[in-house]
């Protein structure tokens, strides 16, 4: 129990050093916050890293998440299923979301697989057998291969590697 | 990088290094027994695997290899899914986050006793219990499932409605349904369903020469509600528009009994026959919590919004996510792995000596819902709504304004319904 919480106040502790525009009269809970955030990532994928055609919001800047939101909010008539989701968090909801995400490096450092789904794939034997995945896995490393980014992406994952 | 950067790394822990760590169950782990894989379960186990930082022993029990997903399974019905690809095996989720799996049936809860009792009589032991069951039916006199389907919990059942709409419903028949009571799993898909029903009798009518050759096909929808029970303006329309002489929509027809061998009904509005039948009785919490005393003797489980953890007193350490709790929040896939995460961070805060209840959790308590729901092969419309904790009420409650849903269906809609599902099922099950 006791590291637990040394971490929990260690996290605190860095939040205020760092987030100095948007700083809280007492430090949030980051776990908290991760548990709010978690709730964008049934279309936003797990820790923000979304399959398909839907935006990554991890890495995205604490700005550009906040202004995104707020942006939607302010539709005089909302028409896009983000625009009614964006009204339902308050600006203290929107800016814990955004520096979670935020505090995330922009590409996964793991493997983690991923399900997608498509109609073309009706006359196969599914999505779950070892050819398939292995597909699936080549062709998300050329996504990344051709990612312009990979290279910061990269120095990111190393620096995490280090400090594990 | 910066100090906060680092350190915010650390608690949004990798899922290879969870996978190593929940291996290293201690003596000392407080045990986490999951009874179900469905998306509440696997959800959890998931969240739970990712949080807890090694401190956990999770083993999550389900009586089968894999679970079959209710979310697009209707596009198994028009042929453009098969099941295999919504069925998601237990094993590969659990050995990539380092939880243990039983596949067994759960025969009853030993609540004094802290222990689960399995149905080849072993039991488990538990700390935390969480029931993830999802729903069970309501008998209805007559019903035999194996000879009309409800294929409303996913699986075999639902290969068998497509077994009988591709062989044997003839060009011009006839389909009956039944929409069960509120509440029910999956508000709007009763009439998505009755949409695609609809589409797959005017195909087989059309391929067979039209209908001028074989008169124009019936869909009867007999609903056990006064009304539409999700976006009625786009299933009225859908109803009265795309499907205008097709679907004929009966209200407050509750279902009395069935003569499943003849694929007929009698409700409370009349008798119908069909050529094929689709019956989707009424839910409840399924018979496991309601022996356990989890019910208080209604129909689901009242447990705490915020931690999901059970409301009736003398049990502890149990928590109810998914459909079968009594929040009242819509039953559904999406905000069965909602729910899940809040239960996931309320059981590894107890856990830790946490506060689960503390103000800054309190404001901070969401789940959201998001859904598409497919009207032809083509086309589908959307519907969400966020929800938060109401202190005062002490209860989840949708916040105004975030309730939306489309105007009418179109195409890129379906193919957003394509890229929602793929997240969804990412962040559940693999």
């Amino acid at each position: 129990m006791q590291p637990n919480q040394k971490s929990f106040s260690k996290l605190s502790a860095a939040m205020l050093l760092t987030v100095p525009l948007s700083l809280p009269v007492f430090a949030d809970d980051v776990t908290i916050n991760r548990m709010l955030a978690s709730q964008c990532s049934q279309c936003h994928g797990t820790n923000g890293y979304a399959v398909g055609d839907i935006d990554s919001l991890a890495g995205e800047s604490v700005r550009e998440i906040q202004e995104e939101l707020r942006e939607m909010q302010s539709e005089g008539s909302p028409d896009d299923m983000m625009d009614h989701q964006a009204l339902g968090y308050t600006d203290d909801q929107i800016r814990r979301i955004a520096e979670y995400f935020a505090g995330l490096p922009e590409n996964s450092a793991t493997d983690t697989p991923e399900i997608h789904l498509s109609a073309s794939d009706a006359s196969s034997d599914g999505n779950h057998d070892e050819d398939d995945e292995r597909d699936e896995d080549d062709e998300r490393d050329e996504d990344r291969d051709h990612d312009k980014d990979w290279g910061e992406d990269r120095d990111e994952d190393d620096e995490k590697d280090e400090e594990d | 990088m910066s100090i906060s950067r680092r350190n915010l790394l650390r608690v949004a822990t990798s899922v290879a290094a969870m996978s190593a760590v929940g291996k290293l169950h201690s003596q000392t782990a407080h045990k986490v027994v999951v009874v179900g894989g469905g998306f509440a379960g696997s959800t959890f186990a998931r969240y739970l695997s990712l949080w807890g930082g090694g401190k956990f022993s999770i083993t999550m029990i389900d009586p089968r290899e894999g679970h079959s997903s209710c979310v697009m399974s209707n596009l198994v019905l028009t042929n453009e899914l098969s099941l295999s690809q919504l069925t998601f095996d237990h094993q590969s989720l659990a050995d990539r986050f380092g939880f243990n799996t039983v596949m067994a049936s759960v025969a009853g809860i030993d609540t004094d006793g802290h222990q689960v009792n399995l149905d080849d009589g072993s039991s488990l032991p538990y700390d935390s219990l969480v029931l993830a069951t999802g729903i069970e039916f309501e008998d209805i006199p007559g019903y035999d499932a194996s000879l009309v389907p409800h294929a409303w919990i996913a699986g075999t059942q639902t290969e068998q409605l497509q077994s009988q709409l591709n062989s044997e419903l003839p060009p011009g028949g006839t389909v009956v349904m039944t929409v069960p009571k509120a509440p029910y799993r999956c508000p709007p898909g009763p009439y998505e369903r009755a949409c695609l029903l609809a589409a797959i009798a005017q195909r087989i009518t059309n391929d067979a020469g039209g209908t001028g050759v074989h008169g124009t096909p019936r869909v009867v929808v007999l609903d056990a509600n006064s009304h539409i029970q999700a976006e009625e303006a786009t299933f009225t329309a859908a109803f009265n528009g795309l499907y205008g002489g097709v679907i004929e929509y009966v209200a407050d027809a509750e279902l009395v009994s069935v003569d499943s061998e003849n694929r007929s009904v009698v409700t409370t509005a009349g008798s119908y026959s069909s050529d094929v039948l689709n019956v989707i009785p009424n839910h409840r919490a399924p018979a496991l919590l309601r022996n356990a005393g989890l019910t208080a003797g209604s129909a689901w489980a009242p447990v705490d919004p915020v931690t999901y953890e059970t409301r009736v007193a003398g049990l502890s350490d149990i928590y109810v996510i998914g459909d079968a709790q009594a929040t009242g929040q819509p039953k559904s896939a999406h905000m069965a792995n909602a729910q899940a995460k809040v239960c996931a961070d309320a059981v590894m805060r107890k856990q830790a000596g946490l506060s689960t209840h503390s103000a800054e959790r309190l404001a901070n308590v969401t789940t959201n819902s998001a859904c598409f729901s497919p009207v032809n092969f083509t086309e589908a419309a959307w519907l969400t709504a966020v929800f938060r904790y109401n202190l005062a009420a002490d209860a989840m409650e949708l916040v105004p304004n975030s309730l939306g849903a489309s105007d009418g269906w179109d195409r890129e809609s379906y193919r957003e319904m394509y890229t929602w599902a793929s997240n969804l099922f990412s962040d559940t099950f693999v």
